[in-house]
């Protein structure tokens, strides 16, 4: 069974192709968020009867997955994210336990022998211990349920969803909750990459906090309401490259900071000597990918913020793709499919 | 016979191209010395002259100082400003530029914040030389392009094509005219439109000697120069700009920033700053001032003001160099004089140890920068491994052309029927692989593409070979490949075993696959799955890339080729069957041995590999209608080509979770999305209230639990008792998270009622 899966700060995804139709894709969605409630017996009956799933935790109830939206009725506490600030919390045993569950509830089971799973970290992608014990948790994760995990960079699995017409050569990059990936490839090999600690998650605070978009809980603590931001962001149409209104006009701001980040990490990106060396002269594609992708002007907004470096006129275009939300976790699983498949042509010459 | 040839042929080469090479390196070493001028958003912008013919661009700019992070370099290279280019270069980055040639005009544009003052300054390039022009800010009126026309001798635009060139943004190349004002950063570009630049009816013939001359810099009755480490503050003093003297250059006294004691210039050492300026129009009419006393022909003001200020134009601006340093940048006239001798001998090294200091007033050095911004590199020398490079594209090149080097996709497909080669020609072997089990498997993965061995004894054997290899093996030499022909041809040997005899190509191969040089550098095709093997549960090494790339070249190929180049270039691999076997293991290829028992693996192995392989060429010559290769299908990716287009469907499952689970511990809720923790006290009453009214205590505290608790609070009856302070709230039991808010009963508008109420009162 070859299997992809994207541990995303906002949702844990997971895809592969149907056992029984393999022209057919199978798709796992689910919240990487859960909803505390109070331990209470009429909450229990409620969840009961509503045959909501939920696990038991010391003084509370937690409802993990996409049906925690469906109880947050019951607690005026916010979701709580499982990956705060883009890692396996510590201090969170439940919400590790929580991953468990997830994990095994949307990954297939594994059945032969090539048990092979393309997997997405979240986090900044650098080599710090924190990085490291993120990667190892979630490789546990994987491994526990029979499969081999292989770690993929978010930006280099969606150039391999997003790039096939440009021959996987281009940069991609990945507009995360909590971080941003960008990567320049050539042919699918990767030649300089970067990780921003900055997403789309902050943009959502910083509107929430200026805005005093907030939500308070029983007992009178104050509560950022990224809910209603992000309701705002979708009822409203927002277009950042056009903005209307004081706050449309701060979120432009704020999206403008984050992608003259991202700029000027592409114009050092560019600079660097893979990349002159391999794609020296030749203007690139650039694919958009993630959840922020979705937010009307970005392209627009990213074309001043490149012009602005310098650095606009190495690129033929800036493209989006299609299923932002899913082109990480289905460039994971081509990834995961190419691996097999060396792997299935290695070990037939060696099987003699 | 023929490597004698060919051996003899690079031999011939390598004596022709010795001599050149060798000259080559000489003339390197001969021509050290280059000059050029670095302006703009520069810290020094001026002309500088290094003993290094390896400069780079960004060398060049760590010497004029770059005050921002990142700059756009506009690099003209020949003083007609017609080969021009931009460069970025940045501070932290690794791109050191292109090297910088002599009488390169580089014009630095900051592109991000800027850490240091920036010197207006433009550059005025003729056909044959450039100059640094320093622009006034003080001054309201800008500088026109006439003036600098005028006070330089060059004659009037009318016979020359003037234009302004620019690396900012909206300042293209464009034509001006006389009243044109330059602005900072900009390059004033004088065409000579095919006449020489040098004015007969001015004698203006730039050259650099005389400012060199030892009275320039020294504190003579002409030049007074007095700087302390301090605050810069020069004199009056002039510079004499040409052999002929008819145009001098003054550089007045203190400017009027220094003078304020506001100094923007960069106070280094014994660095002089000057204000460099140019005589007034009137000033500039007459050819026939003397060059004794220059600084006596710059005429008395006719205003109160400053005299020397009074006389020089508002271009003046002062830019912080050295005095001797102000000189005109005559690029391509370098008189051969003594001097100009001494100027090199001065001239800052970058190997030069001492360079790292700054030089001494008066000095010949162009400014240095520091120590950790030089670059090693080393002059220009003989080396030998040039030769033999040289020599070794040459033997390259004869190679390429003989027809020995192939592509990579060649190299594999060879190494493929090589290796099928190997096993086919043993009767015995070939017939003990047609009795295994394996070869049964292995000719059901060749999907009935066979090819019979000549020895009518083995005709049952069957190998498993691409329909290629069979093709090509069947097709007789000198048939000349069509793509008709050749379709045909495809047709009838495709269905099933071939009856004709397989043809081999006689010809020998140049190169034996025992010799050492014979297959070093053909990639293996086969990775070693091993390699990859997770070791104690950590992620393992990607393999996809192979993969990658092969679809990728494959998919490009089938693209964008027709079916007639496919084909043709099919046919071109007719040497492939004839190269001697070789043998695909672990670590790259092995020659051939006698063991059967080896034989017979290998030929387990590579008819697999040759299935493999045979699937995806046999499809790539699939032609659609129109001629074309249908994309996709030709490499055996055709499953994957679904997936990375984005045609599957997509089933969007519900997981389903345990309904009911118990988890350890206690969840730590969205402690990250807090931001002000619950009030324990409330706000007293908004009244306007004195201070002697003012009840202690009065404020009602909220009554409250453990965290998750609800919170009761019945107004008026305060649960807390008076006094009770916020140790004891804690100490009953109640969660402090954030510190509460402090009790201010008055806001600003409590205070200011309460202020009327006073004064009521």
């Amino acid at each position: 069974m070859i299997t992809a899966i994207d541990f995303g700060c906002s949702r844990i995804r997971s895809a592969f192709r149907n056992p029984l139709d393999p022209q057919r894709l199978s798709l796992y969605v689910e919240r990487a968020e859960y909803a505390l409630i109070e331990d209470q017996s009429q909450h229990r009956r409620t969840l009961a009867e509503q045959q909501i799933p939920c696990a038991e935790c010391q003084d509370a109830l937690a409802v993990v997955g996409n049906r925690s939206v469906d109880v947050k009725w019951m607690s005026r506490v916010p979701l709580t994210p499982l990956f705060a600030d883009g890692l396996v919390p510590s201090d969170d045993a439940p919400a590790r336990q929580m991953l468990h569950v997830l994990t095994a509830a949307i990954l297939p089971p594994a059945k032969d022998s090539e048990n092979l799973c393309a997997m997405v970290v979240p986090g900044v992608a650098d080599y710090s211990a924190v990085a490291e014990r993120n990667r190892d948790f979630l490789s546990r994760l994987v491994r526990m349920q029979g499969y081999q995990p292989y770690i993929v960079n978010a930006a280099e699995a969606a150039i391999l969803a997003t790039g096939g017409d440009a021959n996987f050569t281009g940069a991609s990059i990945v507009l995360g909750a909590e971080t941003t990936e960008i990567c320049i490839a050539r042919f699918g090999l990767p030649l300089a990459s970067a990780s921003l600690p900055v997403g789309c998650n902050w943009i959502d605070s910083e509107i929430a906090r200026q805005f005093r978009m907030f939500a308070w809980d029983a007992n009178g603590a104050t509560y950022l309401d990224l809910d209603a931001v992000r309701k705002w962001k979708i009822d409203c149409h927002v277009d950042i490259h056009n903005p209307v209104g004081e706050r449309e006009r701060t979120l432009s701001k704020l999206f403008g900071a984050m992608l003259d980040q991202i700029s000027r990490s592409i114009s050092q990106l560019m600079t660097s000597p893979a990349v002159r060396g391999a794609l020296n002269h030749q203007r690139l594609s650039i694919m958009l990918s993630g959840g922020g992708v979705k937010t009307n002007g970005l392209a627009a907004l990213l074309t001043d913020r490149l012009i602005e470096h310098d650095v606009a006129d190495r690129f033929v275009a800036i493209r989006s793709a299609t299923d932002p939300d899913l082109a990480v976790v289905r460039g994971a699983l081509i990834f995961a499919e190419l691996e097999a498949r060396s792997k299935r042509e290695g070990g037939r010459v060696f099987a003699a | 016979m023929g490597r004698l040839q060919i051996s003899l042929w690079c031999f011939a080469c390598l004596l022709i191209t010795a001599p050149p090479a060798f000259t080559q390196q000489t003339s390197t070493a001969g021509n050290a010395e280059i000059t050029f001028v670095v302006a703009g958003d520069v810290a020094r912008p001026h002309e500088y002259s290094v003993a290094d013919a390896r400069f780079s661009l960004r060398q060049a700019l760590m010497h004029a100082g770059m005050i921002s992070e990142g700059v756009n370099v506009l690099v003209i290279r020949n003083l007609e400003g017609n080969g021009q280019w931009s460069h970025f270069i940045s501070r932290s980055g690794t791109d050191s530029g292109p090297e910088i040639r002599n009488g390169d005009v580089l014009v630095a544009y900051s592109s991000g914040q800027v850490d240091g003052p920036i010197i207006p300054n433009s550059v005025f390039v003729n056909g044959q030389y450039a100059f640094v022009i320093g622009l006034d800010s003080q001054v309201n009126t800008g500088v026109m392009a006439g003036q600098v026309l005028e006070k330089l001798g060059e004659s009037p635009a009318a016979v020359r094509t003037l234009q302004i060139m620019s690396g900012k943004p909206g300042r293209a190349r464009r034509s001006v005219t006389l009243n044109q004002e330059i602005q900072h950063g900009d390059v004033l570009v004088l065409r000579s439109d095919g006449r020489p630049s040098g004015s007969p009816q001015s004698g203006f013939s730039p050259q650099v000697s005389e400012w060199r001359e030892p009275e320039v810099g020294s504190s003579d009755s002409s030049v007074a120069v007095s700087a302390n480490a301090g605050a810069a503050s020069v004199n009056d003093f002039a510079v004499p700009l040409m052999n002929s003297g008819a145009h001098q250059l003054a550089i007045p006294a203190v400017p009027q920033a220094l003078e304020g004691g506001n100094s923007t210039w960069p106070s280094e050492g014994n660095q002089q700053s000057a204000s460099f300026v140019l005589p007034s129009l009137s000033d500039s009419a007459g050819d026939d001032r003397a060059t004794s006393n220059a600084f006596s022909e710059v005429e008395p003001p006719a205003t109160d003001v400053n005299p020397v200020e009074a006389d020089v134009l508002p271009v003046a601006v002062p830019f912080s160099v050295e005095p001797d340093q102000l000189r005109m940048a005559s690029l391509k006239q370098a008189p051969p004089d003594s001097n100009v001798g001494s100027t090199a001998a001065k001239t800052v090294s970058v190997s030069d140890p001492s360079a790292s200091a700054l030089p001494a007033a008066g000095g010949e050095h162009a400014p240095v920068p520091p120590t950790e911004l030089q670059e090693p590199v080393e002059i220009a020398a003989y080396n030998a491994w040039n030769t033999v490079f040289v020599v070794g594209l040459m033997l390259a090149g004869v190679l390429i052309v003989g027809g020995w080097l192939k592509s990579e996709a060649e190299m594999r497909q060879m190494q493929m029927i090589s290796a099928v080669e190997a096993i086919a020609p043993s009767p015995s072997v070939a017939a003990g692989l047609a009795s295994s089990p394996l070869a049964a498997k292995n000719a059901d993965l060749s999907a009935g593409v066979t090819l019979v061995n000549e020895s009518s004894d083995v005709k049952e054997a069957t190998v498993a070979i691409s329909e290629i290899d069979s093709f090509n093996a069947a097709r007789v030499p000198g048939d000349n490949l069509t793509g008709d022909n050749l379709l045909g041809q495809k047709e009838q040997a495709a269905p099933a075993t071939q009856a004709g005899p397989a043809v081999v190509n006689a010809v020998q191969p140049l190169v034996k696959s025992t010799e050492w040089f014979a297959a070093d550098w053909i990639p293996a095709v086969v990775v070693n799955s091993d390699q990859a093997t997770v070791g104690g549960g950590q992620p393992v090494t990607s393999e996809a890339h192979v993969a990658i790339d092969r679809w990728s070249e494959q998919n490009q190929k089938a693209s964008s080729e027709t079916c007639e180049e496919h084909l043709q270039q099919l046919a071109t691999a007719e040497n492939q069957s004839t190269t001697q076997p070789v043998v695909l293991s672990n670590g790259g290829m092995e020659s051939p041995v006698d063991d059967p028992v080896a034989q017979a693996e290998r030929a387990t192995l590579l008819s697999q590999s040759a299935a493999m392989f045979s699937n995806s060429e046999a499809e790539d010559v699939a032609c659609d209608q129109n001629g074309e290769v249908a994309a996709g299908r030709a490499s055996g990716f055709e499953e994957l080509t679904d997936l990375i287009e984005n045609r599957l469907p997509v089933d969007l499952c519900e997981a389903r979770l345990p309904l009911r689970i118990s988890l350890f511990g206690a969840p730590a809720g969205p402690k990250r999305l807090r931001i002000d923790a619950a009030h324990k006290q409330l706000a007293g009453p908004h009244m306007p209230l004195t201070s002697e009214r003012r009840r202690p205590g009065s404020v009602t505290a909220a009554a409250t639990t453990v965290a998750g608790g609800q919170a009761s609070h019945v107004a008026g009856q305060p649960v807390m008792a008076e006094g009770a302070s916020l140790a004891d709230s804690k100490s009953a039991g109640a969660v402090e998270v954030d510190a509460p808010v402090p009790d201010r009963a008055a806001g600003s508008l409590d205070r200011a009622l309460n202020f009327l109420n006073e004064q009521g009162n």
